[in-house]
C-alpha cells in the first residue's frame, strides 16, 4: 500500500499505545496505592497477538482500548493522545482525536456494513479524517488492493457479496483509515487459506509502514508467526506479556492462562530447544529441515535462555478481575457470568400465578394513569417504588430508557411552559405543570411495566395465557401461535438490547464521532439501526430453524407438564392491590391529599 | 420422536439448492450433491464459510430449504426434522432455565403430562445439568447453555442429530463436554452430523466430507483428507484440505516435510498419540502434554 499521510491526522505513524493503571479497583482499594508498574506499552510498527480462553475478556480489552467501554480507572493513550479526558468530578469524556488513532474490526466485522456500495463504506470510514478527494481515492484503491481486489470492486453492493467477500470488504475498511493502530478481533475466522495468507502479508506490510497491530486470534498457528509480542490473558483478568520466543521457552504459560497447549506448539517448542529461533521454530518447513538433519532431539542444544536476566521484568498484570459479566462480543464464555451459588433464591414474583401479577399490574397502571393531583402523584410514586422494591423488578437493564424518558419529560414540560396558552408573560406555569404531571405518571407506569417481562419467565407467562384462552383444555391453533410468538419475543428482548448496544458501540468506533448533538445522534442511530435490523433477521432465521428442528408449532396438541393454580397468595396479592388502587382513587376524589 | 423401524440410509441424489435472489442465480448454494448417511453413522463436514456446509447440514436435518430440487429420501431419519444445534446457544433456548427448556421441548413432543417432569430430570442428569436445573441462563456458562440446547433438541429419541459448528464458540473444556454428549448419543445408536471449522477435531478413521462452492469436493477418512487418498503415499498435491481452500494446519505441513525428508513413514501422524509415538520427537511432544485434543 502506498503511504498516504493525511494532514489532519494528529497522530502520525510511530505512536505507541500506552495502557496504564490497569490494576483492578479491588486491588487498588486493598493496597491503597496506585500501581504504576501495572502498565504496558505496545510499540508502533509491531504486531501484538492477544491469546486467551473464551470468556477471558479479549474482546472487552479491545473495546476498552478503543474507548467503547468504561476504562474502570485505566489510562489509555495513543502516543501523546489520551483516550479519555478527565473533567474534574464529572464522567470523563471520550476524545474524538484519540478515536482517530485506531481502526477497529470487531468480530464478524461484515455485520457492520450498511452502505450500498463498497465505495460508500470506504468513504464513510475515511470521512472523519478530513482528507482531500485525491487522498481518499488513493486510500480507497490501496484498501481494496490490500484484500486482493481491484477498483472494479468499489461499485459492488456488499449485500450481494458472499460472506467471505463481505468480510474482505470490512477488512478493507479497517485498512483504509489512516489511523496509526489496527485493532482486529478474530479477522480470519471462517476465511479460506488464500485470505489467511493475504491478511498475513498485509499485516506485515502495515507493520513495516509503522502501524501498530493488536490482534485477537484463535488460529494460533497462523497468528504467532506474525507476532512480535504475545499477550496471554486468563479468565481472572490477568495478562502476561511476552515475546514469542519467551512463550516457546515456557509453554506452561498457556496452561497458566487457562488454555491447553496446542499440539502444534509442542513441536515448535521441540524445535526451539534444538536451537532454532522463534521465527524458525514457528515455520514448519524450517523446523522439519532442522529435525531432518539427523541430530536427535534428546540432546538439547539450547543453552541460551531468553530469561537469563529479564524474567523479573516481564509484566503480569491484572486487568479486570472480578468484573461483572464477561460478555465478550459474540463469543460465548465457559465461565459462568455470575459466580455459581448453591441455588439462587426464587424471585418473589415467581410465587404468584403470572395472571394475578399481570392483572395487578394492569389495575395499578390504570389508576396511575388517572392521577390528577400532585399529592396523588406522590402517593402513586410511593406505591410504585414499594412495588419495584418488593417485587425486585429488574430496572438496571432499562436504565438508559428510563433516564431518556425522564429527560424527555423535562424538556417537553419546559417546551409546554414556553409555548402554552393561558397565564401572562412568557412562562406558562399551568401548561408546564400539566405536561410534567402527565409524563411523570407515564414514567411511573413505565417503571413497573418495563421490568415485569424480565421478572416473569416468558414460558410461565405462556402457560398462564394458554390456560386463560383454552377451552376444555385445548386452544385454537391461531391463539396458540399468537401466544407462542409473544412469549418468544419477550424471551429475546434482553438479547436484542445487548445486540443494539454492541452495534451502537461499534458505530462510534467506525464513525469516530461521540458528539451528543441531535445530528450526530441521528447519524449514529442510522448506522446502528441498519446492522441491527439485519442481525435481527439473522437471529429470526436461527430461532425459526431451532423451533422447526424441535418440532415446536407442528404438534397440534402439545401436552402440559403442569397447571398453574390460582392460589390463596394470588387472591391476597390481588386484594391488596385492589385496596391500594381504591385508596388512590378515593383519596383523589375525596381530597384526602 | 420415535426411533424409526426404517433402517434405510438417508440419501440425497443430485440434490441442488438454488439461491432465491436473481443476482445469485448463477451460483447454487448446493450443487448436485449425492450422499448417503447410514443409521448410526458419524459424519464430519468441513469447508470454508459459504462453501455450503450449513445448507447441507440443514437439509440433512430435514429442515425446509426453499429452492431445493433433486432426489431426497429421509430413510431412517424419518419425516420429522431432526434436532439441529447451531453455533449460538442463545438463539435456540426458549425457556429461562435448563428445566424449563426441557419441559418446553417435551411438551412439544406431546409426551404425556405426568411423565414430563421425571423425564426432564433424567435428561438433565444425563448431561450433567441437574445441579443447575433451576438457574437462569446468566448464571450458566456458554458450554452449559449449549449442553441444554443439545439436550432439549434431542428430547425424546432422535435417530439423527446435526451439530452445526456447535462448539466453535466454546473453550476446550466446554467443547469436550458437548462432544461427550454427542458421543453418548452416538453410542446409543444416533447418527451424528458434526459440522466443524476445527481440523484438529477430525479423527484419522472418521468419515469426513469437505464442501467447496456448494459441491462435495471430498468424501473419505480424516487422514485421507489431510494427507491424500493413498495413505501409503502421502502427497500434499493430493491433500483435499488445501484443495477445498482450507489452510493446512502447522502439524500437517510439518508431517509432509518430515516425510519428504525421509524422517517419518506413512501413515502420517494426526492425533497426539500418533505424534508421541515418533520416538525421537515424541519425547518432547509428551513432555508438557496434559490433555487430549481430539476425541472420537
Amino acid at each position: 500500500m502506498d503511504k498516504v499521510i493525511i494532514g489532519s491526522s494528529s497522530v502520525g505513524p510511530g505512536a505507541e499505545l500506552h495502557l496504564q493503571r490497569f490494576a483492578n479497583r479491588l486491588r487498588q482499594e486493598e493496597e491503597a496505592v496506585a500501581r504504576p508498574e501495572a502498565s504496558m506499552t505496545l510499540r508502533a510498527g509491531t504486531i501484538t497477538v492477544l491469546l486467551g480462553p473464551n470468556g477471558a475478556g479479549k474482546t472487552r480489552l479491545l473495546e476498552t482500548v478503543a474507548g467503547l467501554r468504561d476504562p474502570q480507572g485505566a489510562a489509555i493513550a495513543y502516543g501523546e493522545q489520551p483516550l479519555w479526558q478527565s473533567r474534574g468530578g464529572r464522567r470523563p469524556r471520550l476524545r474524538t482525536e484519540a478515536l482517530r488513532c485506531y481502526s477497529y474490526a470487531c468480530q464478524s466485522p461484515e455485520e457492520q456494513l450498511f452502505a450500498r456500495t463498497v465505495e460508500g463504506e470506504l468513504r464513510y470510514v475515511l470521512a472523519p479524517f478530513g482528507a482531500t478527494e485525491q487522498e481518499v481515492e488513493a486510500r480507497m484503491e490501496a484498501a481494496v488492493r490490500a484484500v486482493g481486489w481491484d477498483r472494479s470492486w468499489l461499485g459492488r453492493d456488499p449485500y450481494l457479496l458472499s460472506g467471505g467477500e463481505r468480510r474482505r470488504a470490512a477488512l478493507a475498511c479497517a485498512f483504509a483509515a489512516p489511523a496509526p493502530w489496527l485493532l482486529l478481533d478474530e479477522p480470519t475466522a471462517g476465511l479460506d487459506a488464500h485470505a489467511h495468507a493475504l491478511l498475513a502479508a498485509q499485516l506485515s506490510a502495515e507493520k513495516a509502514q509503522g502501524r501498530g497491530v493488536l490482534l485477537v486470534s484463535h488460529d494460533s498457528d497462523w497468528a504467532l508467526p506474525l507476532a512480535d509480542m504475545v499477550l496471554l490473558m486468563d479468565a481472572a483478568g490477568g495478562i502476561r506479556m511476552c515475546t514469542t520466543e519467551q512463550l516457546l521457552a515456557r509453554p506452561s504459560w498457556w496452561l497458566e492462562a487457562g488454555m491447553d497447549i496446542p499440539l502444534w506448539f509442542h513441536a515448535a517448542h521441540a524445535g526451539w530447544r534444538l536451537g532454532l529461533s522463534a521465527g524458525q521454530a514457528l515455520d514448519p518447513r524450517l523446523l522439519a529441515a532442522r529435525l531432518g538433519s539427523g541430530r536427535e532431539a534428546g540432546a538439547s542444544s539450547r543453552d541460551r535462555d531468553p530469561f537469563s536476566a529479564v524474567e523479573a521484568e516481564i509484566p503480569h498484570l491484572n486487568v479486570f478481575a472480578n468484573t461483572e459479566s464477561s460478555d465478550g462480543g459474540t463469543s460465548v464464555s465457559d465461565m459462568p457470568a455470575a459466580p455459581p451459588i448453591q441455588s439462587s433464591a426464587r424471585h418473589p414474583l415467581m410465587r404468584f400465578d403470572p395472571r394475578s401479577v399481570w392483572l395487578s399490574y394492569i389495575l395499578l397502571s390504570g389508576v396511575l394513569f388517572a392521577i390528577q393531583s400532585w399529592a396523588g402523584l406522590a402517593w402513586g410514586a410511593l406505591v410504585t417504588i414499594a412495588a419495584v422494591w418488593l417485587g425486585r423488578i429488574p430496572l438496571r437493564r432499562w436504565r438508559g430508557t428510563l433516564i431518556g424518558f425522564a429527560s424527555f419529560t423535562a424538556s417537553a414540560a419546559v417546551l409546554a411552559g414556553l409555548t402554552g396558552s393561558g397565564g401572562d408573560g412568557w412562562w406558562h406555569m399551568d401548561a408546564f405543570l400539566a405536561t410534567l404531571r402527565a409524563f411523570a405518571r407515564t414514567w411511573l407506569v413505565l417503571l413497573l411495566g418495563l421490568g415485569l417481562p424480565l421478572a416473569i419467565p416468558p414460558l410461565r407467562l405462556r402457560r398462564s395465557l394458554e390456560q386463560l384462552l383454552a377451552f376444555r383444555g385445548r386452544m385454537g391453533r391461531r391463539s396458540q401461535q399468537a401466544v407462542l410468538t409473544v412469549t418468544l419475543m419477550l424471551r429475546f428482548i434482553p438479547q436484542l438490547l445487548g445486540e443494539w448496544e454492541r452495534f451502537a458501540r461499534i458505530a462510534i468506533a467506525r464513525g469516530k464521532e461521540n458528539a451528543k448533538t441531535p445530528a450526530a445522534m441521528a447519524r449514529r442511530l442510522k448506522n446502528t439501526a441498519i446492522p441491527f435490523l439485519l442481525a435481527l433477521f439473522r437471529m429470526g432465521d436461527q430461532v425459526s430453524l431451532a423451533l422447526e428442528s424441535r418440532g415446536v408449532g407442528q404438534e397440534p396438541h402439545p401436552t402440559s407438564a403442569e397447571r398453574l393454580r390460582w392460589g390463596g397468595g394470588d387472591v391476597l396479592l390481588f386484594l391488596i392491590v385492589c385496596g391500594i388502587c381504591g385508596g388512590l382513587v378515593l383519596g383523589g376524589r375525596l381530597g384526602w391529599f | 420422536m420415535r426411533m424409526s423401524e426404517n433402517r434405510e440410509s438417508l440419501r440425497f441424489t443430485n440434490l441442488s439448492v438454488y439461491a432465491q435472489a436473481p443476482e445469485n442465480q448463477a451460483v447454487p448454494r448446493l450443487a448436485e450433491v449425492t450422499i448417503a448417511l447410514a443409521p448410526g453413522e458419524w459424519l464430519n463436514v468441513v469447508g470454508t464459510n459459504g462453501s455450503g456446509k450449513s445448507t447441507l447440514a440443514q437439509l440433512l436435518a430435514g429442515l425446509v430449504q426453499e429452492g431445493a430440487a433433486g432426489g431426497y429420501e429421509r430413510g431412517f431419519a424419518g419425516d420429522r426434522p431432526a434436532p439441529y444445534v447451531m453455533q449460538q446457544p442463545d438463539a435456540q433456548l426458549f425457556g429461562g432455565t435448563p428445566r424449563e427448556e426441557l419441559v418446553f421441548a417435551l411438551e412439544w413432543r406431546a409426551m404425556p403430562s405426568a411423565r414430563i417432569m421425571p423425564a426432564a430430570e433424567e435428561m438433565l442428569r444425563a448431561v450433567g445439568l441437574f445441579a443447575v436445573a433451576d438457574e437462569p441462563w446468566e448464571r450458566l456458562s456458554g458450554g452449559q447453555r449449549q449442553l441444554a440446547a443439545v439436550a432439549a433438541a434431542t428430547a425424546g429419541e432422535a435417530p439423527l442429530l446435526v451439530l452445526d459448528e456447535a462448539t466453535s464458540m466454546l473453550d476446550e473444556a466446554a467443547r469436550g463436554r458437548v462432544r461427550e454428549a454427542a458421543e453418548r448419543l452416538h453410542a446409543a445408536g444416533t447418527a451424528i452430523v458434526w459440522v466443524t471449522q476445527r481440523l484438529d477435531e477430525l479423527a484419522p478413521q472418521a468419515r469426513v466430507i469437505a464442501m467447496q462452492e456448494g459441491r462435495i469436493a471430498f468424501d473419505g477418512t480424516g487422514r485421507q483428507f489431510l494427507y491424500g487418498t493413498d495413505e501409503a503415499r502421502p502427497s500434499r498435491a493430493d491433500s483435499a484440505c488445501e484443495r477445498v481452500g482450507l489452510r493446512l494446519p502447522y502439524l500437517a505441513a510439518l508431517a509432509f516435510e518430515l516425510h519428504r525428508l525421509g524422517r517419518i513413514q506413512s501413515p502420517l501422524p494426526m492425533t497426539p498419540d500418533e505424534w508421541q509415538r515418533i520416538e525421537w520427537l515424541g519425547q518432547d511432544m509428551k513432555a508438557s502434554e496434559r490433555r487430549s485434543y481430539s476425541r472420537g
